[in-house]
């Protein structure tokens, strides 16, 4: 992380976590599953990241459930248990009662899932891509 | 005495699972051979059934004389009042009844299937619309009705 | 001119998608057993609704995060997960017994079985879910389902002793073949009925769909305060249909056609085929009600992208579930199991689950940060902090008094 840019204060557990994640359009891209935090050399600790997904919910999950989750992921999505797919703080532009974003929800790379139902299940089908009518 | 090693005594508890479960299923093919009250209480609620049923395919029939009813709907509800009441009364059959029970037992059993030769008639009655038929039968049918209510009443 | 319009339209899609399977079973069972005896709890039942789908849509309108987001962001993770899977399985048990509605209903109109109507019942209700836009969904079978006023018709015509209705019902006064378990198995099943989880995730989730601003409140509480008490009219009257014609001939309900059968002896022909086009728009549209409370619930708890006013590729996962839950739904109902009898089990576990939606949501319309100036006053918080007991009595006495009753059967 380069430059976490210290901000207001706040509590990460209360307006932060399990908070919905909405990108600079308003459309929807995950829950804020579990922060990721550094703390700086003068003491304070500030949030440098979003971490989202499978690989973030897991570990809070917990127990037989959240262990399923976390390695069902890391298989799925190829990546190691412990790192979670995740938004850098910096694109986090202001957080009421969800957490706006200044990317679009394509330029992230965090619905793995979301493509491959997409590509694998829905777009098979016809007339996915129209409006409802 | 040597404890037996984890997986063996896992195993036994598993039979042990597998046996009780099986002795509680098997137990629901034994014919039950209830006491007087539980009879008493099921013959009750036969009645109940037939009762609801005799007097559903009444309805049916007294609408569809006064062409009140449409026939999809009559024959729709036709069947499942047949089927409740051979649900019904095969349940009440399957039962033995305490020896001092008789007469309730014939009268249950006779009534029932009274009423399901009735309501089997009344289906063919529609099916072939034969319009003629619709209200003696339903005449019929509220008559053993009555009688299966008043005996219903009885044994509260 | 155009406001008082669209006004009118929330209120009467409100009325008419009110009963959905559940209501038009229980009151008739209860009314063709009980009387007017239950009336109190239909009664109960629409004020607690009512009062939770005004909170449920004042959070949205002022947040404009619907009701499981909350949960999840309330609960945390944990809590949120088991209160997913709770309510999402008496949701799929509702969708299940809505769509076996429509195929029941389908079975009156034409004699053809049931289990014909089934497959295409399903695929029709997701073609719906995938092809049409919400607002169409909500309007079109909430219209429909007025065709139900059939019911208030025929009560009417059969010409019942009022004032004897109204003191069965002012007095509870229970006919004495029937036992007090008994008597409360029903009255926890119909307020179960009456105040159906899903209805509030769907209100709620509607809301993010027609994009609704804190300007929108009058309008959604006019929705609710006069559409909500008017669709418990329609429950009351098929209840009372059943009792003025089902209950002295010794008729107790199990079946769509009994629930009809007032209607045949007050308007003939023409009253039954009506009733079958309510019963078949009421399923109809509760069915696609409850799929789409299946996607909003899991999107929301994930944060995926869910709702309809977006492609279905654009909201991938949220369209899979639904295309999953509504296959699943199919495959149950070709067991052959009776609809009816899951319609019994899913007002029963409704009832269990209400605590499991409604809890949370009293949580944060009080929650002075999230809602501004908006939060709970005194009236919804009085009315909401009541609701809450008779809510955890009802869930915590349903699964004993199923037990012992035999689901109403001793």
């Amino acid at each position: 992380m380069s430059d976490p840019t210290p901000r207001e204060p706040f509590n990460a557990n209360e307006d932060l976590l399990d908070r919905q994640i909405l990108d600079k359009d308003g459309l929807m891209v995950a829950k804020v599953d579990d922060v990721e935090i550094e703390q700086l050399d003068d003491g304070r600790v500030v949030v440098t990241g979003l971490l989202t997904g499978p690989g973030a919910l897991g570990p809070r999950l917990g127990g037989f459930l959240g262990a399923l989750t976390t390695a069902a992921w890391s298989r799925l999505a190829e990546r190691p248990e412990g790192q979670p797919k995740r938004i850098g703080f910096e694109h986090v532009r202001e957080i009421d009662t969800a957490v706006r974003l200044d990317v679009a929800r394509g330029d992230l790379d965090v619905d793995g899932l979301e493509a491959w139902t997409r590509e694998r299940v829905i777009e098979a089908i016809p007339a996915a891509g129209e409006k409802p009518a | 005495m040597r404890p037996a090693y984890p997986a063996a005594r896992a195993r036994r508890v598993y039979a042990a699972v597998a046996a009780a479960l099986l002795a509680v299923t098997l137990s629901g093919c034994i014919p039950a051979t209830p006491d007087a009250d539980t009879y008493r209480d099921k013959a009750e609620r036969t009645l109940g059934a037939g009762v609801s049923q005799t007097t559903t395919v009444a309805m049916i029939l007294r609408n569809l004389h006064k062409d009140k009813m449409f026939r999809p709907a009559a024959i729709t509800q036709m069947r499942y009042s047949q089927g409740s009441l051979d649900t019904a009364s095969t349940a009440f059959n399957e039962l033995t009844g305490p020896a001092q029970l008789d007469d309730l037992t014939r009268k249950v059993s006779s009534w029932m299937s009274d009423a399901q030769t009735k309501a089997d008639d009344a289906r063919t009655a529609i099916e072939r619309g034969n319009r003629g038929e619709y209200l003696p039968l339903a005449k019929e049918l509220t008559s053993l009705a009555d009688k299966m209510e008043k005996l219903e009443k009885s044994l509260r | 001119m155009k406001k008082i319009l669209s006004l009118a339209l929330g209120i009467l899609t409100a009325i008419g998608g009110f009963v959905d399977i559940g209501d038009l079973v229980t009151n008739a069972q209860v009314g063709s057993r009980f009387g007017m005896s239950l009336a109190w709890v239909v009664v109960l039942g629409v004020i607690g609704i009512g009062v939770f789908s005004e909170m449920s849509g004042r959070v949205v309108a002022v947040s404009g995060r619907p009701t499981f987001d909350v949960i999840r962001e309330r609960l945390g993770p944990r809590a949120a997960m088991a209160n997913l899977v709770g309510s999402v399985a008496v949701t799929l048990l509702t969708y299940i017994a809505e769509i076996g509605g429509v195929a029941l209903a389908l079975e009156l109109g034409t004699s053809v079985y049931e289990y014909f109507w089934v497959p295409f019942t399903a695929a029709a209700i997701w073609f719906v879910l995938w092809r049409a836009k919400f607002n169409i969904i909500e309007n079109a079978f909430g219209l429909l389902g007025l065709a139900l006023i059939v019911f208030s018709v025929a009560l009417w015509q059969l010409g019942p002793d009022w004032s004897q209705m109204l003191s069965n019902a002012v007095t509870a006064d229970k006919p004495d073949a029937e036992a007090w378990p008994t008597y409360f198995y029903y009255a926890v099943a119909l307020f179960g009925a009456a105040m159906t989880p899903y209805e509030v995730f769907f209100f709620s989730s509607g809301g993010v769909e027609e994009k609704w601003s804190p300007s929108f409140l009058p309008t959604m509480r006019a929705n609710v305060l006069i559409g909500f008490p008017l669709g418990g009219l329609l429950s009351l009257s098929i209840a009372g249909c059943a009792a003025v014609t089902l209950l002295p001939a010794g008729v107790s309900v199990d079946t769509l056609g009994q629930v009809a059968l007032p209607v045949v002896f007050a308007l003939g022909k023409i009253g039954l085929a009506i009733a079958i086009l309510g019963f078949f728009a009421a399923t109809f549209g509760a069915a696609c009600e409850t799929g789409l409370a299946v996607g909003y619930s899991v999107g929301q708890y994930f944060g995926w992208q869910w709702g309809k006013f977006f492609r279905p590729r654009e909201a991938a996962r949220f369209h899979a579930v639904i295309l999953v839950s509504t296959v699943l739904a199919g495959l149950v109902l070709l067991t052959t199991v009776d609809p009816i009898m899951v319609t019994e089990f899913s007002v029963v576990f409704s009832a269990l689950a209400l605590p499991l939606t409604y809890l949370p949501i009293l949580i944060v319309a009080n929650d002075r940060d999230y809602m501004g100036r908006h939060h709970n006053k005194w009236l919804a918080n009085t009315l909401g902090s009541i609701y809450l007991v008779i809510v955890l009595v009802a869930s915590i006495a349903a699964l004993p008094l199923m037990i012992w009753t035999k689901m109403g059967t001793a």
